[in-house]
């Protein structure tokens, strides 16, 4: 039973209730038959004793016993009766007619369907015959059952056959309201486990089952529903982590001033004392950005499950402790693309330390217009920019340059810290992409890399 | 003294079987079919009641189909008593050793009916009687062709009808030209038909019915002589002279029924030589 599902328990106890059911009314009909047949028994029984009464009761007492054998040898053949006794108030056999000779009579029967009677097809029965009080013998009297026991027969067969068939039928009503119940739950749990997947918008067909489709407008509600408020959290989502992008980027751009010169200062003669507090001012501004990705991690693992690249971090961390002697790189001629005054002096500051004095554009329009008037060996790309940002300069760049042999260098150069933000530069054409605020020992190794002879 | 013992035994055995006897066997009264077995059974319930009360066991009413099988059975003595005319009880009395016991005070008077009111004079005489050896029958043919009457015996062409009323029609529609019957049947007769036929000859009153007992199953004559003075004297024997419109019960003097014995051999002689 444990292997059998719900469905097919429930038409199995449906089937098991019907058939009892069944079994009650065969029961109640075999019952009435019986009882209606036994009183038309007994009411047969009783005319034919009347009339034999009446018949025989003239020529008894008169002892007329061939006329008596005569009425009842016509009698006999009427009505399914099978023998005939009569014997006086000695018990001594008066006249037998189609009881066999030298038989012994049989004792009587209580009732017309007795086990005794229906056992062979026979009712034994006897009748006192009297007139007007005046005793005359006893009628010995064999009724046939057969005609009893071929009804009952006959309405077992039919009643059962109808109770198979109605079984059957039932069976198989149920067996298809089954199917179609299962076909429509398992719509519906095909449906559950989509919007589950995040297929918020589907939907059942409503068809034209009326009595299905409250269930299915139910469900359809409850999946609109579901869009709905998994939208607004969507979109609630995304202003948060627009929020915090933001907040990330505008952020960097004042520790980029902090830390940027922090590390200049790290790089001037300066006493223990004031070299001590260089490295706290550093120290602070690492931590303060430290806590700044941190806040853009979480926001991108809730959101996209992304991972923030923790090199640049890290190597922010201990920058200052292993400042090698800059490198300078005469012959490099850079192009600073950069909206923010602040940024564009930290940047500034930085590149003239490594011996380089950049060219500045305010934003991507600017850059091409100079790119356009003179020649840079690397252009330092911002991509937050008003007017055309990075991505667009350098999609305009790269376009551009199809028809030139040389190669334009370009590095991004963004508060945008995500690896996303890194992945999209590089494949929009930079050819390196560095965060801000900016590291200066990996600017220095980032141009060492680019412009090696230097 | 061994053969004493055994006749006690015998003894002893005979007082159970007849003891048992009393209470298995069923009595049974005859009475001569002289109306339908409906008005026999009614007019002596009374009587069977009181007897089977008397005695304790089952009392059956019997009768026969005519008057001759009647005759037949009381002669082989199948009845215990009998209720029957004064020549057929004579006739009992002579073949199976019934004893009369008691009759009526009242006599039963015989007719010949006529549609004139003069004994017709025509020869052969066509007569209906009711039964070939009914006490009335032979009364009246005992007058046609043996004494006052002087009819003759060759003179006289017999039939026989089952009833009162149907000899009376067969008369008036001129198929006989007289009929038998008792004067208490001729009473019966309704108006119409009884207004078309005149009685020609009246005889005197006869003792009507005999009660004959047989010794058997256990009784004697002398029980069943107590248990008819104990019914003659009971509320049922009042109650049966009143149902049949008799006035009293009386005993049988000495040879009275010896004034029958001309209509029992001709009765006798009828039963050995049926008419056809």
């Amino acid at each position: 039973m444990s292997t059998l599902s719900t469905g097919i328990k429930w038409i199995i106890a449906s089937l098991f209730i019907e058939s009892i059911m069944l079994m009650l009314l065969i029961g109640s009909n075999l019952n009435q038959l019986t009882t209606t047949l036994h009183d038309q028994t007994q009411q047969r029984l009783n005319e034919n004793a009347i009339s034999l009464q009446s018949a025989l009761s003239a020529p008894l007492a008169q002892m007329d016993y061939a006329t008596v054998e005569a009425i009842m040898k016509e009698t006999v053949d009427l009505q399914g009766i099978t023998y005939l006794v009569v014997l006086d108030l000695n018990q001594k056999q008066i006249a037998n007619v189609g009881w066999p000779k030298a038989t012994p009579f049989p004792p009587a029967e209580k009732s017309a369907f007795s086990e005794a009677s229906l056992a062979d097809a026979r009712f034994d029965t006897r009748v006192s015959l009297s007139m007007l009080g005046n005793p005359l013998g006893t009628l010995m009297l064999g009724l046939s059952t057969q005609f009893y026991i071929d009804a009952r027969h006959e309405a077992l067969v039919r009643s059962v056959s109808i109770a198979l068939i109605e079984l059957l039928l039932s069976a198989a009503l149920l067996l298809g309201i089954n199917r179609w119940l299962n076909k429509k739950f398992s719509q519906i749990a095909q449906q559950a486990q989509a919007i589950a997947n995040g297929n918020y918008a589907q939907r059942l067909d409503t068809g034209n089952q009326h009595d299905y489709d409250q269930l299915t407008s139910a469900f359809n509600r409850m999946a609109e529903a579901v869009e709905t408020r998994i939208g607004a959290l969507d979109k609630a989502n995304r202003v948060k982590s627009e929020f915090l992008s933001s907040i990330s980027h505008e952020l960097r751009t004042p520790l980029n001033a902090i830390l940027g010169f922090a590390q200049m200062l790290d790089l001037e003669s300066l006493n223990t004392e004031q070299r001590d507090q260089v490295h706290q001012i550093h120290n602070a501004g690492v931590h303060l950005l430290s806590l700044v990705n941190q806040i853009l991690e979480i926001n991108e693992r809730e959101h996209h499950a992304l991972t923030m690249t923790q090199h640049s971090v890290k190597t922010e961390e201990s920058l200052v402790h292993h400042t090698p002697q800059p490198s300078h790189f005469k012959t490099v001629s850079v192009l600073l693309v950069e909206d923010n005054v602040i940024n564009q002096i930290v940047a500034t500051k930085l590149l003239q330390k490594l011996g380089i004095t950049p060219v500045i554009a305010n934003n991507g329009q600017e850059a091409i217009d100079a790119l356009a008037k003179a020649s840079f060996d690397l252009v330092l790309l911002d991509i937050q920019m008003p007017v055309m940002d990075g991505y667009q300069t350098i999609t305009h760049i790269r376009q551009h340059e199809i028809n030139i042999e040389r190669h334009q260098h370009v590095i991004g150069l963004s508060a945008n810290a995500l690896d996303s933000d890194r992945e999209k530069a590089l494949q929009l054409g930079m050819d390196d992409y560095l965060t801000k605020p900016i590291d200066f020992n990996l600017l220095q190794k980032t141009l060492a890399r680019f412009f090696p002879e230097n | 003294m061994q053969f004493v013992h055994k006749i006690a035994i015998g003894l002893a055995l005979f007082m159970t079987f007849s003891t048992y006897s009393h209470a298995s066997e069923a009595l049974q009264i005859g009475i001569a079919p002289h109306s339908s077995v409906r008005i026999i059974l009614e007019s002596h319930a009374s009587l069977r009641a009181y007897l089977e009360s008397y005695f304790n066991q089952p009392v059956q009413i019997a009768t026969a189909p005519n008057f001759s099988e009647f005759a037949k059975r009381s002669n082989q003595g199948d009845y215990d008593l009998i209720i029957t005319s004064p020549h057929l009880a004579l006739m009992a009395q002579e073949a199976a050793n019934y004893q009369p016991l008691m009759t009526y005070t009242q006599g039963l008077e015989t007719v010949i009916v006529a549609k004139e009111a003069q004994m017709p004079t025509q020869r052969p005489l066509r007569v209906v009687g009711l039964d070939p050896i009914s006490f009335v029958t032979l009364t009246g043919l005992q007058a046609l062709h043996e004494t006052e009457l002087g009819v003759g015996q060759n003179n006289l062409n017999v039939q026989y009808s089952t009833a009162s009323d149907n000899a009376a029609i067969l008369l008036t529609q001129d198929k006989a030209d007289i009929a038998i019957m008792s004067l208490p049947n001729y009473n019966k007769l309704n108006d119409t038909l009884r207004a078309q036929v005149n009685i020609v000859w009246r005889s005197q009153p006869k003792p009507s019915r005999i009660y004959l007992a047989k010794a058997g199953k256990g009784y004697t004559i002398n029980d069943w002589q107590q248990a008819l003075s104990s019914f003659t004297l009971s509320p049922q024997g009042q109650e049966h002279l009143k149902d049949n419109k008799l006035k009293e019960f009386r005993s049988l003097i000495l040879n009275e029924l010896d004034s029958v014995k001309p209509l029992a051999r001709m009765a006798k002689k009828i039963l050995e030589h049926p008419p056809e």
